[in-house]
């Protein structure tokens, strides 16, 4: 990156509009969004992990730009597909819907 | 997920970036794929016969499935995910457009001149546009931060690969290869010297055309500043003449039939009852005698089942597409009727089934994009 020839600036990060309430107690409404940005981190931290292994691997050392550089080749990223999918599955495993007609 | 082809104006992310990019592309497919497909027995199992122990009968419209379906805790858990999910995308392409924006803005300061760039400051950005942002991005199309703002742009281009987690293509154009090639097969003889693609956005379809047409003159119009700054400077970083200008599709400054093709890519659903007559109005207006113009959307409600009329209308009501809601059930061929067009010269068509410049089919899954023909 070159430097910055303009003064930083602040993006917004909230939509205009009103927000869809899905759950009788809006507070779970909340609640799944802590939840699900949570397991993006978890995710992301996974996969600098993998990086920081991978690289241990092929170097032996390593350093934080080293990981910085990193991206994952083809083969790489069907891996961490593949452990996303899973991933996925198991923390975002739902409830049976077809069950008893109540 | 397979990354959108570099070009000297897309956001670059860093490690972490990526990843989270990543994560919530593959969220928003396992939604597709596991959980949102659950709906179908939550409503056969659990809603349609609690709907047919109160009423006798079952619902008649997509209105009706609508008030039972929004309260099942499966149908709410996949909305909640969805929702969310579509805030993640924007959430995990700001940090590296916020990081880099001064760059891509000096970067668009000194785009080429294949095309052009024409703003226009005192441009009355509509109701319809400002009321809500739009699929949720945060500052909408139109929002400049600081001067010469690109961000949108930036944040548009990254954002919606995710949104549609790959389907628009490595060039972020599968919109216009569909039209492209809908045009080629249905007028193979025609050779357009000039077109306009109106609500184009950051013009990834226009853009396509005009590598695909280098002797057709190309003209593309927006709304939104940032996104025409930043479209301008993405086609002229591929190589593609692309003329930009900020004005709105309901009343232009070009001259009467001076254009052969005038089309968008999924506008008309992001308007109004008033505007949408104000579009196809302008169309005609602009079209030479045997020009085409050309408006693809999204299906409307005919044809559709009650349940799948509702499920389809989700992204109405949790991703503000609050127009589409009555664009819905509109009457296409009526609008062209009252923009001029004769009616042997209007045809509905669908483009979703062309195949695309790999020779592959938009989607696999039967999912078409009608498109309204009007030939002048």
């Amino acid at each position: 990156m070159t430097q910055n020839a303009e003064p930083k600036v602040t993006l917004p990060r909230d939509a205009k509009g009103k927000r869809s309430v899905f759950f009788d107690d809006p507070a779970i409404d909340q609640i799944m969004t802590f939840i699900l940005e949570l397991s993006a981190e978890v995710s992301v931290v996974y996969d600098r992990m993998d990086t920081v292994e991978r690289l241990l691997d092929e170097k032996g050392t390593i350093s934080r730009d080293d990981i910085e550089a990193y991206r994952p080749n083809e083969d790489v990223e069907a891996a961490r597909n593949g452990r996303r999918e899973a991933y996925l599955k198991r923390v975002f495993r739902m409830h049976p819907e077809s069950g008893p007609k109540d | 997920m397979i990354p959108l082809s570099d070009h000297d104006m897309l956001a670059q992310r860093n490690h972490d970036e990526e990843s989270r990019q990543s994560f919530v592309n593959d969220f928003r497919i396992h939604l597709a794929s596991n959980v949102f497909p659950g709906n179908f027995p939550t409503y056969y199992n659990r809603v349609l016969p609690n709907f047919i122990k109160e009423k006798g009968r079952e619902p008649e419209t997509r209105h009706e499935v609508r008030k039972v379906m929004t309260h099942d805790p499966y149908y709410s858990f996949w909305s909640a995910m969805q929702r969310n999910s579509q805030e993640m995308i924007w959430d995990s392409v700001i940090d590296s457009v916020e990081r880099q924006l001064p760059e891509l803005i000096e970067k668009s300061r000194k785009a080429g001149d294949k095309g052009s760039l024409t703003l226009d400051p005192d441009l009355e950005t509509p109701k319809y546009h400002v009321a809500a942002d739009i699929h949720l991005q945060p500052g909408a199309y139109h929002s400049d931060q600081i001067e010469d703002d690109v961000a949108a742009g930036a944040m548009y281009d990254w954002g919606t690969y995710i949104y549609s987690m790959g389907g628009l293509g490595t060039g972020n154009n599968a919109l216009g290869q569909i039209t492209n090639g809908f045009f080629k097969n249905e007028y193979p003889d025609k050779k357009p010297l000039r077109i306009l693609d109106m609500g184009c956005t950051i013009g990834g379809s226009i853009t396509y055309w005009a590598q695909q047409h280098p002797d057709t003159e190309c003209y593309a119009i927006d709304v939104g500043a940032p996104v025409l700054r930043y479209g301008h400077a993405r086609a002229e970083a591929l190589g593609a003449a692309v003329h930009f200008s900020q004005q709105n599709a309901e009343h232009t400054d070009f001259e009467d039939e001076s254009f052969d093709i005038v089309m968008s890519h999924i506008l008309l659903h992001e308007t109004s009852r008033t505007a949408i007559q104000n579009v196809f109005d302008e169309s005609y207006r602009l079209l030479k005698p045997g020009g085409i113009m050309m408006h693809m959307d999204l299906p409307q409600a005919h044809g559709q089942q009650p349940l799948e009329g509702f499920l389809f209308e989700w992204e109405i009501y949790n991703n503000n597409e609050h127009f589409f809601a009555q664009l819905r059930d509109m009457d296409m061929a009526e609008l062209c009727r009252k923009a001029g067009f004769k009616d042997e010269n209007i045809h509905p068509k669908s483009a979703g089934s062309f195949w695309m410049d790999d020779q592959t089919p938009y989607a696999d899954d039967g999912f078409e994009f009608p498109i309204t023909i009007g030939i002048k």
